[in-house]
């Protein structure tokens, strides 16, 4: 079940984005992301370790881009959450590959679904209200904001980083 | 690059952006990031605390058999979402059913356990660890647990069965065998005629010649028949026994000098294991099963080394008096001759079985003329070598290792040559 989910995820992430860029009348683009989402699924059924990272980073930088001009808000959205449950499922299914013939691969993947679903649906929940939740800030604020952000991110990804 | 680290970066550039450029969609991107991180962070980081416990059905096994082993590990920690247990394996066993990893769910105080199924080549092996990698659903932090073990298998070389190994040491034991031993006594094979002796039984006396010698009675002797000090050698030297492309001889050295042991000790001789490699390792001579068990875990340990030269060959006149059986077997090399002399000159009697060096290292080799020519001139160089420790009164038995053992030395092993039937008749026959 797992390896058919990661395939859609990946392809609703480009897809989505396609059609985001495509909406805005950059077939170009349609066409590199097209490009871009056959090379992802290509390298990730090929299990190339680097391919769901490279994806998840590619699919965020498109994500961000459209968002800076302005495209339609539910696609990229969509694209990035998608982005985000290939890179995991990609993980979890490299983990899977370890299982012996008579372990409950079928358990493990259906409790790991469940809080995927979970967390995307946080998520999605999470990214709208940021959208669409007003909240003015003033400079000072978003200055030290910016710090507190820094510090904060910073020393989480240095303690998972020794974890 | 840790997956944690990454989704972290890729966070964090987001933050960033979104609080530098005040665009709350940088952010709105952020979040299911952080939300996946958090969830990561909050689930993971706690300790495995699992016990193990493993059982193997047999820690002796020959070659080719089938070793079942039973691992049972118990959650005794907090719950574990996701857990790969690893037994881990040395290299040379693999598991041909079954698997050594699993990857499992295990609440607190559960219990699993799994059965699989182990081959492997001739060593000896320590399984010494379960190795448990705990991870929480989405992968980012993981914890590990290592379980000691301390299981050891040994898998022993097949023991090829010889019908009989002719030796004729000058010297042997009192118990009875079936070796000649060039006393008179109760045996098969006559000895010769001595005078009758009270309590001689009547059907032994020689009428013949008591006819003939009217003033004594004549008494037939028979040989008696005795067991022998053997000390078989196995030559463990990288210098002869590897070749170019890692191919070696020594698992073929191995399994002749298992089937030399099983024969004599089968013929109740006491046998005696030297593994001449880096160390000279003995194995001390005894008699019997038990005997044959010890040599053959020896030999399951032996890997070649680089050795010593042969002229350091140390025999302990305490475990093989001069006179007793000696059994080399070598691929030989041509500056073994001295040291093999000085072994006959000591007073020893030398058998060499000799795996042959020079057909299996062209069996590897394209059959090209310059190949086969080269070939035939260390083919003849091995002639002469042969011929030089036959001169010297040691018996050779030159193995080509395409043939089966048993098959290819019968006729060296259960007929040896006239000489050696001369010198264990002591010149009776002659």
């Amino acid at each position: 079940m797992t390896r058919p989910l990661l395939f859609s995820s990946a392809a609703l992430a480009t897809g989505c984005l396609a059609a985001a860029f495509g909406l805005a009348g950059a077939s170009w683009l349609v066409l590199v992301l097209l490009s871009f989402g056959v090379l992802w699924i290509v390298a990730i059924s090929l299990r190339l370790s680097w391919a769901s990272s490279v994806g998840l980073f590619g699919v965020y930088g498109f994500a961000a881009a459209g968002f800076w001009l302005q495209l339609s808000t539910p696609l990229l959205l969509a694209a990035s959450l998608a982005g985000l449950a290939a890179w995991d499922l990609a993980a979890f299914d490299h983990r899977l590959g370890r299982a012996a013939p008579g372990d409950d691969v079928k358990g493990l993947e259906r409790s790991h679904l469940l809080r995927l679903v979970g967390l995307a649906g946080a998520g999605l929940v999470l990214s709208l209200a940021a959208l669409y939740l007003p909240a003015r800030i003033s400079f000072g604020w978003a200055l030290l904001l910016v710090v507190l952000g820094m510090w904060g991110v910073g020393r989480l990804v240095g303690w998972m980083g020794r974890g | 690059m840790r997956r944690s680290f990454l989704t972290g970066l890729l966070a964090l550039a987001l933050v960033l952006a979104g609080l530098l450029t005040l665009h709350a969609a940088f952010l709105a991107l952020a979040l299911p990031l952080l939300l996946y991180l958090l969830a990561g962070l909050c689930r993971g980081g706690e300790e495995p605390r699992l016990e193990a416990e493993r059982r193997l059905n047999v820690t002796h096994a020959p070659v080719d058999t089938d070793v079942k082993v039973t691992l049972r590990v118990r959650n005794t920690g907090p719950g574990l979402e996701e857990a790969l247990v690893e037994d881990i394996l040395p290299p040379g066993l693999v598991a041909v059913e079954g698997s050594s990893v699993h990857l499992v769910t295990l609440a607190a105080g559960q219990s699993a356990s799994w059965t699989y199924t182990l081959r492997g080549t001739r060593g000896a092996y320590a399984l010494k660890e379960v190795r448990i990698t705990a991870r929480e659903h989405f992968g980012l932090v993981s914890t590990q647990q290592v379980i000691p073990m301390a299981d050891k298998l040994f898998i022993l070389p097949p023991v090829m069965r010889l019908r009989r190994v002719v030796i004729a040491p000058r010297r042997t034991r009192v118990y009875s065998g079936t070796i000649p031993a060039r006393q008179g006594g109760a045996g098969v094979e006559f000895f010769g005629v001595r005078e009758y002796r009270a309590g001689d039984p009547p059907r032994r006396i020689n009428w013949r010649l008591t006819a003939r010698h009217p003033a004594a009675t004549y008494t037939n002797d028979f040989e008696q028949e005795r067991v022998a000090d053997v000390g078989i050698i196995l030559d463990g030297r990288r210098q002869t026994n590897e070749f170019d492309n890692g191919r070696s001889l020594f698992e073929h050295a191995v399994l002749a000098t298992a089937a030399l042991a099983d024969a004599l000790l089968s013929a109740g001789n006491r046998v005696g294991l030297l593994f001449f490699s880096e160390h000279a390792a003995w194995t001390t001579p005894g008699y019997g099963k038990v005997q044959r068990e010890r040599i053959l875990h020896d030999l399951a340990n032996a890997t070649p080394g680089d050795a010593l030269a042969f002229s350091q060959l140390f025999i302990p006149r305490h475990l093989f008096p001069a006179h007793s059986q000696l059994v080399l077997v070598s691929p030989l090399d041509v500056a073994d001759i001295e040291p093999l002399t000085e072994v006959r000159a000591r007073g020893y009697n030398l058998l060499v079985v000799s795996p042959d060096p020079v057909t299996f290292e062209l069996a590897g080799l394209p059959r090209r003329e310059p190949v086969m020519l080269a070939g035939r001139v260390v083919g003849l160089q091995r002639q002469i070598l042969l011929g030089r420790l036959r001169h010297v009164g040691i018996q050779v038995v030159n193995w080509d290792i395409s043939q089966p053992f048993e098959q290819a030395t019968r006729q060296g092993l259960e007929c040896p040559p006239a000489w050696l039937q001369a010198m264990s008749d002591g010149g009776r026959r002659a």
